[in-house]
């Protein structure tokens, strides 16, 4: 049993917590000062399955983390939690320092929590529905009506400030959310899969959106999706659950190390060489050179494992060019973010 | 940067307003639309938002044209079939039942219905999670829902208004009664609201969302077929405005009305409270409130009413205002006492900072523990009020000079002392005791063996016991031959024909009050541990406010 404080379960302290996994929050040396999103070896369960497992991770201001997991896997308990729409079992969760279970009062003012579907108020247009987010955050008068007026202008929304939500597109109301997530201008936004069912302009859209808050207002932008290449376009960081439990957190790039070493492998880079002719005479010379491992030919290119330093790796490039291959492209092998979602979990499901 | 900072895409800030505010000189209509913009600054951000939605609701432009239609007719065709009569007799008072019952319509079927739908749809669209993080209060949203139906009635009002206004110059139109029942009107509805807010936080899953729905629609309506016939009786009834005692039960109407409408609203603003908050608090003191209002209102009645006679309380009134105590206690005492004793940090935080205050709220604190403490006072306090009144009764008036004298008398179990009345005080405040101490004892327990048990399930299972206990001792009546009627010392156990046999004076009724006594006595000894962890728990709590 660990001497995890119980938070809000009557008799939290009879619960058997499972140990806390300790993993590294993302590490970028620019990431300096307080952390703006704490979850501290937060558990949620709700009877005997375990939602949310003895998760820990930071994020930054400026941050865009991206949140990864299968159905079901707790992400949505977690960033409920987060927003404080939830209650820990043990453990809490910080927004810039306040406490989701002590303080939920000053974190709501911190969050702006866009859920994977919120409902529209029917009778109601969009400025009317900025207003009423914008009055029950307190803001009155002139402050009121230039909150709504930054939220129009910065989703693009002006033109249809007199129309009625109803009739909004998908990607519209999608906009209009994140109005609403903004209009009291909070430092962190948790956005719930906010892409779900937008057209790919749309989500392109938001994504450049979703860029400009993090990096030119210094938000953090905490973010959940299914759509993992546009993740890894967009976050600088990521962590990845599965049955509760984090199993990667960290950059981008940590994670994909991560995944590298999941499968074994030594730190090695993949390359690949196309070449117009004698495929096969390229496999043979790449096996004899220092630092290559690993080669396989398949049609007209060959890939192989390479761990030396970019001296090296020119020294390569070069001797192929020299030995007459007639090289056609040549570039490393990046592993992107679903490879890594693949490689780190397991398929589980509770 | 914040958002503050924004700028549009092209790097120009924006100068676009929602609200016209260039120099150029106003209409009267416009300056008289910006002060009320104005002012709705400082008004409810979800009564606002009620409002603008209601007005733009289909709903609510039908119910306002039927209503006006309803009123119209009734204004034509009254006159078509009253001819000249019109002008005698009391058309005026006839009209005036027919506007009233086609009002009544609108707001005690219409607007609580609205205000029950309209928390039940935050739900079900989804929309209640965004309107809980913002920094609006539970009780600021449930205020604002309330409000809001409030201003559909007054607008409802207005549409019959004209109508009243033309009743009012035909013959036999009393105006003070009028104002009197169109003001009654209005309290019921806001009354029916109220309830129908909190019914609406009950139901989260859809099932029961619709089974409630169902309920709701039903009663309201079955209840203004009742009311349809109240107004004709009304009609014809004569109010005493000039009578002190018609405004003396007004004012205890007034009073116990607004309790409950004060417990709606907490139970209400409890539902929808943050769970690490504190729920418990405001329901445990409204409760106790009601209590002592109830007492001092029912004391204040009855020695207003005795006037130059000298006080007197009727003994029996001992026995059945005790037996509506004892149900109000019941009802409160499972909810607290069956409450889980961890008490968040929240709570915690939030304790009075001077110790003595502290020490006085501990019985309002949420815990099982200091639940079943708050039960326990009020039960005394409750027995003591019975024991203090008996002196004032006629049976016992000769103890009027000498209380302490009966008090001896009581505590050494005179029998002379112990009324019929206050053995059944007595006895069901012993069964209070026996019942949800067991109940209490029984969850503290169950959570301990089991994480999966909340305290639905205490109460639940609270219930059951009593219920079994109850109807155990009729078993071996039912299935053997030999029963002669009559109560049997086994009958024990249940409250109810116990209660009915101290009422008659049964010969045994020492022998079961020591009994009873005596088991209440072993359930507080079973709970006086979690009592005094609940209490320890406050008092030693460190209460220091959380760095800004």
């Amino acid at each position: 049993m660990t001497d995890i404080p119980p938070t809000n379960h009557a008799d939290a302290d009879e619960v058997v917590f499972d140990e806390p996994v300790e993993l590294g929050a993302p590490s970028s040396p620019e990431r300096t000062g307080e952390p703006t999103i704490e979850l501290r070896n937060l558990h949620r369960y709700f009877g005997r399955l375990k939602a949310v497992n003895a998760v820990s991770f930071k994020a930054y201001a400026g941050q865009v983390m991206g949140f990864i997991g299968p159905n079901g896997s707790g992400k949505t308990t977690a960033m409920r939690i987060l927003s404080t729409l939830d209650t820990p079992t043990a453990g809490d969760a910080f927004v810039c320092g306040y406490s989701v279970v002590d303080d939920p009062d000053k974190v709501r003012r911190l969050i702006g929590f866009m859920p994977d579907s919120f409902g529209k108020y029917a009778n109601m247009d969009v400025v009317e529905y900025l207003d009423f987010f914008a009055r029950a955050y307190g803001y009155k008068g002139a402050a009121r009506r230039d909150a709504i007026e930054r939220v129009l202008v910065f989703t693009e929304l002006r033109k249809l400030a007199d129309k009625s939500i109803d009739t909004l597109s998908k990607g519209m109301s999608q906009r209009l959310g994140l109005g609403r997530t903004l209009i009291h201008d909070p430092q962190v936004l948790v956005l719930d899969e906010p892409a779900a069912g937008l057209d790919p302009r749309a989500r392109v859209e938001l994504r450049e959106l979703i860029h400009l808050l993090a990096t030119e207002m210094n938000k953090t932008v905490f973010i959940s999706s299914h759509i993992l290449t546009e993740l890894g376009e967009i976050c600088d960081s990521a962590a990845i659950i599965e049955a509760g439990r984090i199993l990667a957190s960290g950059t981008i790039n940590e994670i994909r190390d991560m995944q590298r070493e999941s499968r074994g492998g030594s730190g090695a880079e993949t390359f690949i060489a196309r070449v117009a002719n004698r495929v096969d005479d390229l496999e043979r010379w790449l096996l004899e050179q220092p630092y290559v491992g690993l080669v396989s030919a398949s049609g007209d290119a060959c890939s192989f494992e390479f761990e030396g330093e970019q001296v090296q790796q020119h020294k390569i490039l070069k001797g192929i060019i020299e030995n007459g291959f007639e090289l056609l492209e040549f570039h490393g092998k990046t592993e992107s973010l679903e490879d890594a979602f693949m490689a780190i979990t397991k398929g589980i499901t509770q | 940067m914040g958002f503050a900072g924004l700028k549009t895409k092209d790097g120009s800030p924006s100068h676009f307003r929602i609200s016209n505010e260039d120099k150029t000189p106003m209409s009267t209509g416009q300056s008289v639309a910006n002060w009320f913009e104005r002012s709705s600054d400082w008004l409810n951000a979800i009564l606002v938002k009620e409002t603008r939605q209601a007005l733009k609701s289909r709903q609510f432009v039908i119910t306002f044209m039927l209503l006006l239609i309803a009123s119209w007719l009734i204004a034509v065709f009254g006159m078509l079939v009253g001819g000249d009569a019109v002008e005698f007799g009391s058309t005026g008072g006839v009209f005036f039942g027919f506007y009233l019952a086609v009002l009544t319509t609108a707001i005690f079927v219409v607007v609580p219905f609205g205000a029950f739908r309209s928390l039940l749809n935050e739900r079900d669209q989804f929309t209640y999670d965004m309107l809980s993080i913002t920094t609006l209060s539970p009780r600021q949203i449930v205020m604002g829902k309330l409000l809001s139906a409030l201003v559909q009635l007054l607008i409802y009002y207005s549409a019959v208004a004209p109508f009243i206004a033309f009743a009012s110059l035909l013959p036999g139109f009393d105006l003070s009664k009028a104002a009197f029942l169109l003001v009654g009107a209005m309290s019921i509805s806001l009354s029916y609201s109220m309830f129908t807010l909190m019914l609406s936080t009950f139901a989260k899953q859809r099932h029961w969302q619709t089974l409630l729905t169902v309920i709701v629609i039903l009663v309201l309506v079955l209840q203004q077929f009742s009311w349809y016939g109240s107004i004709t009786g009304l009609m014809f009834m004569p109010f005493s405005f000039e009578e002190p005692e018609f405004w003396w039960v007004v004012g205890c109407y007034v009073i116990s009305t607004a309790s409950y409408q004060m417990l709606f609203l907490q139970i209400t603003t409890a539902q929808l409270t943050f769970e690490s908050d504190n729920r418990s608090s405001g329901i445990r003191l409204t409760a106790a409130a009601q209590f002592w209002l109830f007492w001092i209102v029912t004391i204040a009645t009855i020695a207003y009413f005795s006037g130059s006679t000298g006080f007197s309380f009727p003994v029996e009134a001992i026995g059945g205002l005790g037996i509506v105590s004892i149900i109000h206690w019941s009802v409160f005492g499972l909810f607290a006492a069956t409450e889980p004793d961890y008490l968040s940090r929240r709570v915690r935080r939030n304790l009075p900072r001077n110790s003595f205050l502290r020490l006085l709220y501990i019985p309002f604190l949420p815990g099982g523990g200091r639940g079943f403490l708050y039960l326990t006072l009020h039960l005394f306090a409750l027995w003591w009020i019975a024991v203090g009144l008996m002196p004032f009764t006629d049976t016992h008036a000769s103890f009027q000079s000498e209380p302490v004298r009966y008090l001896i008398n009581v505590m050494t179990f005179d029998s002379a002392a112990w009324t019929n009345e206050l053995r059944v005080v007595t006895a069901l405040c012993c069964y209070v005791m026996i019942y949800l101490g067991i109940g209490a004892a029984t969850g503290r327990w169950a959570r301990v063996v089991s994480t999966s048990i909340f305290p639905t399930h205490v109460r639940v299972l609270t219930f059951l016991l009593m219920l079994a206990a109850w109807l155990a001792p009729y078993i071996p009546d039912l299935i053997g031959t030999n029963y002669r009627g009559g109560y049997r010392l086994l009958y024990v156990s249940n409250p109810f024909s116990t209660s009915d046999h101290l009422w008659s004076g049964g010969s045994d009724s020492q022998a079961i009050t020591l009994i009873l006594l005596f088991g209440a006595f072993v359930s507080l000894l079973v709970n006086t541990p979690a009592m005094i962890r609940g209490v320890r728990d406050i008092l030693t709590s460190r209460c220091k406010p959380l760095t800004e």
